[in-house]
């Protein structure tokens, strides 16, 4: 028995190609969605100063405008459209329902927003302050990649704060800060600096991406059913899975499927799985289990749905 | 949900207090510069004295006051970054195998898309060393006495070897009938059963129908207590309690729970405890019980197991509700009601 097991597990020592190029596609799709963030903030910007212009002719309010045209205008535009697509990347990567994408990317647009204000108007303060312009611009670009990065820890309410993705996420505002400075400085940054927004973008993307790239050790396929063939990559402590939009790793269209259904979670470089409730029913190598660590090659049941874990 | 949206309060207020902390901060500085001209003006003029300062008429990002854009084409280029992402969503749409056909697919990472028809008359287990993959699988021995054999719309599995190698669902078993997503481990190879005909999951179902079954046995006058387990019949609404440490099944009198029936032996089955779960026994070699549609010589039942003994099918499930149990005297009650 224990040799089976044993061949069993050695031919998940080959180098498993699948998993990897999973890995590189997953950078291809994240640094696509900064570029996209990077255009569509560079839309809004167009779009909302078009906006400002109408309201300041109108001057439907009474109100002198100057206040809105300056910092926070361009702060609040600019962190519209990059936090929509970047706080719904995981989302749209793993293929959540539409209505679930929706409402990430409207949460995405508040915080973004809020935290370009915050970022610009700090970097506005600095200028006031006679640093420098340059210095406080990279300031506050780094301070955008490392707010977007904090907002969504701290909205995401199952996984714990992870501090080297959000530092991750500051150093690549900061890079597309410096890039953006030197398009800037050679005049090329294109019309209304439309190359500068969408390599900062990518820039903050592509750092995020290669982050979780390194973070991910572990991963989980789907064998059967409706998801067949969708790897769940994790690249975080601690997991949720189950049937409801709101978890990590959402297992739609199996019966007997809770909505948060388990846990999994990294401890001492093993991965283990745990029982959320007492009615969930977790098989492990078709044992029940309430919690257990996870093996190469293991073959886990939750509800209909069937999984397989491998390491890389 | 609300606590999400409370989350996002709490930023958006954290976020506006600083920016007030700025401004105040700022108004100081430009405030302490021109405290002689301040006195000079008057309030509006001090406003606009005040943004002139602090904004110094270049933006932060120095963007023109005329965009190359207008305002339709700038939205027209948003609504088209939108639809670009609804196509990035819909790339990642998993992709389900479309087999209609009965065979087995390969887990083995390094052949994923590999798939193996089977074939409608019964076959050894052979073939399976002739597939080319990528890469070379050790594969056990003596797979020539592993017949497959088709059985209703599944196939039968049956190893003759003594010794095997051949795990399914990470058991070994010598005589089973496949179910949709079985995991076969045969040496290196890993391999999953694929059989959309079957229904999924379990493959008996419960009917509302009530028909006179000939079942007896102790029959709940109230709320359950907390673990008892329950038989209940299918096609009768009346459940079975077991309330002995040993209950035995079978057509003769003497037993706990009594069927009527010619495929039912006289003592076929018992159900006992062990700690605190239950196992199900069969006590007759030429006789079958089986436990989800297979067949098993004894096994610990789960809360929801199906047990088929002769031609009548139990689901077991253990009481979850806190009443009071109804009392009742040994397994007296059985016998009287067998109608003698």
């Amino acid at each position: 028995m224990k040799l089976i097991s044993q061949s069993i597990r050695e031919q998940f020592q080959i180098v498993q190609f699948i998993v990897l190029f999973m890995k590189s596609i997953r950078i291809l799709y994240y640094s696509t969605l900064g570029l996209i963030g990077g255009l569509s903030s560079w839309t809004i910007l167009q779009s909302g100063f078009h906006a400002f212009d109408i309201l300041s002719a109108s001057d439907i309010l009474g109100m002198n405008f100057i206040w809105a045209n300056s910092f926070i205008y361009e702060g609040a535009l600019i962190g519209l459209g990059l936090g929509m697509f970047l706080q719904a990347r995981v989302s749209l990567w793993y293929h959540h329902d539409l209505v679930h994408i929706l409402s990430k990317m409207f949460y995405g647009a508040i915080v973004g927003s809020a935290t370009g204000i915050l970022c610009f108007g700090l970097g506005q303060i600095l200028q006031i302050l006679y640093i420098s312009p340059i210095i406080s611009r990279l300031t506050s670009w780094t301070l955008l990649g490392l707010l977007f990065f904090l907002t969504t820890e701290y909205l995401s309410s199952h996984s714990r704060m992870f501090w080297p993705r959000i530092i991750s996420g500051g150093i690549g505002g900061f890079l597309g800060g410096i890039i953006f400075e030197l398009l800037m400085l050679y005049q090329i940054s294109g019309p209304e600096h439309l190359y500068g927004l969408i390599l900062a973008g990518i820039s903050i993307s592509l750092l995020i991406g290669m982050y979780e790239n390194r973070a991910t050790s572990f991963a989980l396929r789907v064998l059967s059913g409706k998801q067949e063939g969708q790897i769940f990559l994790l690249d975080q402590h601690k997991f949720t899975l189950g049937h409801s939009s709101r978890n990590d790793f959402v297992l739609n269209g199996y019966a007997e499927v809770c909505n948060l259904h388990a846990h999994i979670y990294k401890k001492d470089n093993q991965v283990f799985i745990e029982n959320e409730e007492e009615g969930s029913e977790i098989l492990v190598n078709y044992r029940q289990i309430d919690q257990q660590a996870m093996k190469k090659g293991d073959v886990i049941k939750i509800g209909t749905a069937l999984l397989q874990y491998y390491e890389i | 949900m609300y606590f999400q949206i409370f989350r996002t309060l709490c930023a958006y207020a954290s976020s506006v207090v600083l920016i007030v902390i700025g401004v105040i901060y700022s108004t100081i500085l430009s405030a302490s510069d021109d405290t002689d001209a301040g006195q000079m003006l008057k309030e509006n003029d001090f406003m606009q004295l005040f943004a002139d300062h602090s904004f110094q008429e270049t933006y932060f990002l120095k963007i023109d006051d005329n965009p190359s854009l207008n305002f339709t084409g700038s939205l027209l280029l948003f609504i088209a970054v939108l639809f670009v992402v609804y196509i990035l969503w819909y790339l990642r749409k998993p992709k389900v195998s479309k087999h209609t056909v009965t065979g087995f697919k390969i887990l083995n990472l390094n052949d994923q898309e590999l798939f193996i028809p089977l074939k409608e008359q019964a076959n050894t287990l052979e073939f399976l060393e002739k597939i080319s993959t990528n890469q070379k699988y050790r594969l056990s021995a003596n797979l020539n006495r592993v017949n497959l054999t088709p059985h209703q719309n599944t196939y039968l599995l049956e190893d003759k070897n003594f010794k095997n190698a051949l795990l399914i669902n990470r058991r070994r078993s010598h005589n089973t009938i496949l179910c949709d997503n079985d995991v076969l481990d045969i040496g290196e190879m890993m391999l999953l059963y694929c059989n959309k005909n079957m229904p999924e999951g379990k493959n008996l179902r419960t009917s509302r129908m009530e028909y006179n079954l000939p079942i007896y046995g102790v029959k709940p006058k109230g709320p359950v207590r907390k673990g008892t387990p329950i038989l209940s019949p299918t096609g009768s609404q009346h459940d079975i309690l077991l309330l002995r440490n040993t209950n035995s099944i079978g057509s003769s009198k003497f037993n706990d729970i009594v069927i009527r029936s010619d495929q039912v032996a006289l003592r076929h089955t018992k159900i006992y405890k062990i700690g605190k779960s239950w196992k199900i026994q069969n006590l007759l070699n030429h006789e079958t019980t089986s436990v989800n549609g297979r067949r098993i010589d004894q096994r610990f039942l789960n809360d929801g197991d199906e047990i088929a003994v002769g031609n009548i099918l139990f689901k077991f499930r253990i009481s979850k509700s806190r009443g009071k149990q109804v009392r009742i005297p040994r397994s007296e009650n059985a016998k009287k009601s067998v109608k003698n």
